[in-house]
């Protein structure tokens, strides 16, 4: 049974949708990054997913429970980052522990004393004076105090340098190595992500405009450059990329750069005995580039 | 419960200082020896006293304010996800956040009291009364009840309004037209309640009603907070859905309620109190007790053979009389038109149909007023407190009026163009003969005529007879029940008839 299950999810705001017939399935042990520009609903969909607002449209199945109906068993499985932290800012981290102690019967708080202690954050300062980076490391290691068989971060990294960063997305690759928890993440930051995510998702203006496996999409995506001999000054393009679906074609002054959603050798090589076109050479993309291009040229 | 109770511990722990704060306003009262006005003997009192103020402030405005923020702020800055994401059923959320509301403003109230108690713990809270002392207070659950229950009453309000507020939906709009509409009809039926002196379904009213407010707030905060979780938009629908559709139906009732409760038939009567016939014809003026509507009087004009009958306004406990024409045909009387402005408007009732037509009169007076028929019965004096006119009937304008020289006047008219007055009370410790007036309607003047010059406190009252209209009769004195006329003409004791054996 797949950790989260999304079908047809719709989301409005009185004549505003901020998600329309979003589905998408979370296997188990995946960490599944979803992608987006700000107001593009992801938010949104994290808070049906945790069963926080109910959707106009559609449901959330977490461990194929409806999220709505069965919120408070399904969170005790949960382990949970908000974009903005939530936690009352007079609170110090070790009663944060404390407290979440009572309501988690696998809490481990000597889990997080020793998890705050390996990053130099303090377990005595309220919460309110610590540093975005140390709010970010506290809420991180409260979420994974429980032993969650799910983990829920929205956009964990806003707004944190890189050093911060590079200690959150550390911390997830040890949960991840140690217990195998299924991630689910919204996040801007590409590069991080990048490293440790399994599938990914782009969610455009409430829609999902692609869900697959990093390692296939990347795959699929490419980046083809070539010029073609036809042309007088060999930077014009014809009807040689249709068998392409090309995301954008710029004409360069060496010739012609496209990006293309479903790159396959035999469609390469066929299109590289096109008459006209030489100097072909199909080049991998990063998920940014791919990010860029498909959200909309801006991340 | 156990969740409800975590959440609760939380949320107090966090405003812990709001106990330290009434802790140290629970010393201040100590300071009264150092107020300039405040006489030795008088300190115990005047602390007590200002440990009430500061209790009730504390315990007030901390409902106030936390009933307002304790859980909308949370939606709003959107901290809201950090209960919302963990396994709190949300009713826990909710019972737990209400109970610390409740907990801080009741503790708050206790400790800016508690000193003050302990320094003199037979000291009543408010002067002139035992309510409210150290033993008293602990003895008096009912009190603490009533406390603590509004306290109660505050952070639901509050809560529920800011909701309605800080949600920005546009069900702010129902909420306001329906409450506006829900503070008329309640205020219609408090003030009909008040107008027809029902005081022990007035208090009903309060004593069900607030009770009744409070269950349906506490329902819809926690059916708000069920049903919209971290969605304050989804929650204030929800929340107006549950209030509304709890209170209209309770204001209807008791708008329906009301308007049974003070329109009893002469059917419903079950012991007549008071009768009197019209000079002429068939009416009487009827009252009693009616059937499931208390002890009060209620007061009719009845035909005895058609049983038509027109129900009289109860007037805020002055129970209206009906002024018969002579022929039978009109009755006049007056009706509070207002508890608030204390207004007053004169009825009339035209008898010779069937079917009686009532309807007011453009007579309206700031004090009761009371009204006589000329022997005709074709004009009729009215006298509302210092003022004296006489109408005519038909056209209901005045032909006449005058000032009276003071106040509490009984009039009546010995012929059709006079008005004749006199004061039936003597005012205690006044000694002096009390004026019999009369004002001449042709002349409009007003002219003393005669005295009264009772010996003793006994009431006096100047009649005319139908046939002798120049004779006058007074009511029995209350030393021995004689019977005791006046000469209406110099006041002079003409009679005295001994005391019936």
């Amino acid at each position: 049974m797949n950790p989260i299950a999304v079908r047809a999810l719709g989301v409005r705001y009185g004549r505003v949708a901020a998600l329309e017939g979003v589905t998408l399935d979370v296997p188990p042990g995946a960490v599944w990054a979803l992608l987006g520009r700000n107001g593009a609903g992801k938010s949104s969909l994290v808070r049906c997913l945790l069963g926080q607002q109910k959707p106009t449209e559609g449901s959330c199945f977490l461990f194929g429970k409806p999220s709505w109906d069965d919120r408070p068993d399904l969170m005790r499985r949960l382990g949970v980052v908000p974009e903005e932290p939530d936690a009352p800012l007079d609170m110090t981290s070790a009663a944060l522990s404390r407290f979440f102690g009572r309501l988690y019967p696998t809490w481990d708080g000597a889990e997080v004393a020793a998890r705050l202690a390996r990053f130099g954050v303090p377990d005595a300062v309220p919460f309110g004076r610590l540093s975005k980076g140390q709010k970010g490391i506290v809420q991180l290691a409260l979420a994974l105090a429980s032993r969650p068989e799910l983990l829920v971060l929205d956009d964990p990294t806003l707004g944190l340098d890189p050093v911060a960063r590079r200690e959150i997305y550390g911390q997830l690759v040890s949960e991840l190595a140690d217990r195998g928890t299924t991630v689910f993440l919204t996040t801007h930051d590409l590069a991080g992500v990048e490293g440790i995510a399994t599938h990914v998702g782009l969610l455009r203006n409430g829609a999902l405009l692609f869900a697959d496996e990093l390692e296939r999409l990347k795959a699929r995506f490419r980046r083809i450059t070539y010029a073609n001999e036809r042309t007088e000054d060999r930077t014009e393009y014809g009807t040689e990329l249709d068998g392409f679906e090309a995301v954008r074609v710029q004409v360069r002054g060496w010739g012609v750069e496209a990006l293309v959603s479903n790159f396959g050798d035999d469609l390469f090589e066929r299109f590289r005995a096109t008459e006209g076109v030489v100097d072909a050479e199909a080049s991998p993309l990063s998920l940014e580039e791919i990010f860029v291009a498909v959200a909309g040229g801006e991340k | 419960m156990k969740a409800a109770l975590v959440v609760a511990a939380r949320e107090i722990s966090e405003r812990k200082r709001i106990f330290v704060a009434a802790a140290v306003a629970g010393l201040l009262p100590f300071l009264a020896p150092l107020f300039p006005d405040v006489a030795r003997g008088d300190v115990p009192q005047a602390r007590a006293i200002l440990a009430t103020v500061f209790a009730l402030s504390f315990g007030i405005g901390t409902a106030i304010v936390l009933g307002s923020t304790i859980l909308v702020r949370d939606f709003v800055e959107r901290r809201a996800g950090f209960y919302f994401s963990r396994p709190l059923p949300a009713l826990a959320i909710w019972g737990g956040k209400t109970l610390a509301a409740l907990l801080l403003a009741a503790g708050a109230a206790l400790l800016a009291a508690f000193p003050s108690w302990i320094a003199s713990p037979g000291t009543p809270m408010l002067p002139g009364s035992d309510l409210g002392s150290f033993s008293t207070l602990l003895a008096t659950f009912s009190l603490a009840g009533v406390v603590f229950g509004g306290f109660l009453f505050l952070v639901a309000l509050f809560h529920a309004a800011a909701v309605a507020v800080r949600s920005r939906s546009p069900w702010l709009v129902v909420d306001v037209v329906l409450l506006v509409l829900c503070g008329i009809a309640v205020g219609r039926s408090a003030a009909t309640l008040i107008r027809e002196w029902h005081p022990v379904a007035f208090l009903a009213l309060l004593e069900w009603g607030l009770p009744a407010l409070l269950f349906v707030l506490l329902v819809a905060g926690a059916v708000s907070v069920a049903a919209g979780r971290t969605d304050l938009r989804r929650g204030h629908g929800a929340q107006s859905l549950v209030l509304w559709s709890c209170l209209l139906p309770l204001v209807a009732a008791g708008a329906l309620g009301t308007r049974w409760l003070v329109s009893p038939t002469p059917d419903d009567l079950v012991e007549i109190q008071d009768a009197s016939a019209a000079p002429a014809g068939d009416w009487l003026a009827v009252a009693g007790k009616a059937r499931h509507r208390g002890d009060v009087p209620q007061p009719f004009l009845w035909n005895r053979s058609s049983g038509a009958f027109v129900r009289l306004p109860r007037n805020a406990g002055w129970l209206a009389r009906a002024e018969f024409s002579p022929d039978g045909r009109t009755a006049i009387w007056a009706a509070l038109e207002s508890v608030r402005t204390e207004e007053w408007r004169l009825w009339r009732a035209d008898l010779s149909a069937l079917d009686p037509k009532v309807r007011a009169t453009d007579v309206v007076s700031r004090a009761h007023p009371w009204v006589r028929f000329s022997p005709s019965g074709k004009r009729m004096a009215i006298e509302t407190g210092e003022t004296l006119s006489v109408l005519d009937l038909d056209s209901e304008r005045t032909i006449a009026a005058a000032k009276l020289p003071g106040a509490a006047f009984d009039f009546f008219f010995p012929d059709e163009e006079t008005v004749r007055l006199f004061q039936p009370y003597r005012r205690r410790g006044d000694p002096s003969p009390r004026p019999v007036l009369d004002f001449r309607i042709p002349e409009k003047k007003l002219g003393t005529i005669g005295e009264i010059r009772p010996g003793s406190d006994e009431a006096v009252r100047l009649q005319s007879f139908a046939r002798e209209r120049s004779r006058s009769a007074g009511a029995p004195s209350v030393e021995d029940g004689a019977l005791v006329a006046f000469d209406p003409a110099t006041g002079e004791r003409r009679q005295l008839l001994p005391k019936p054996r």
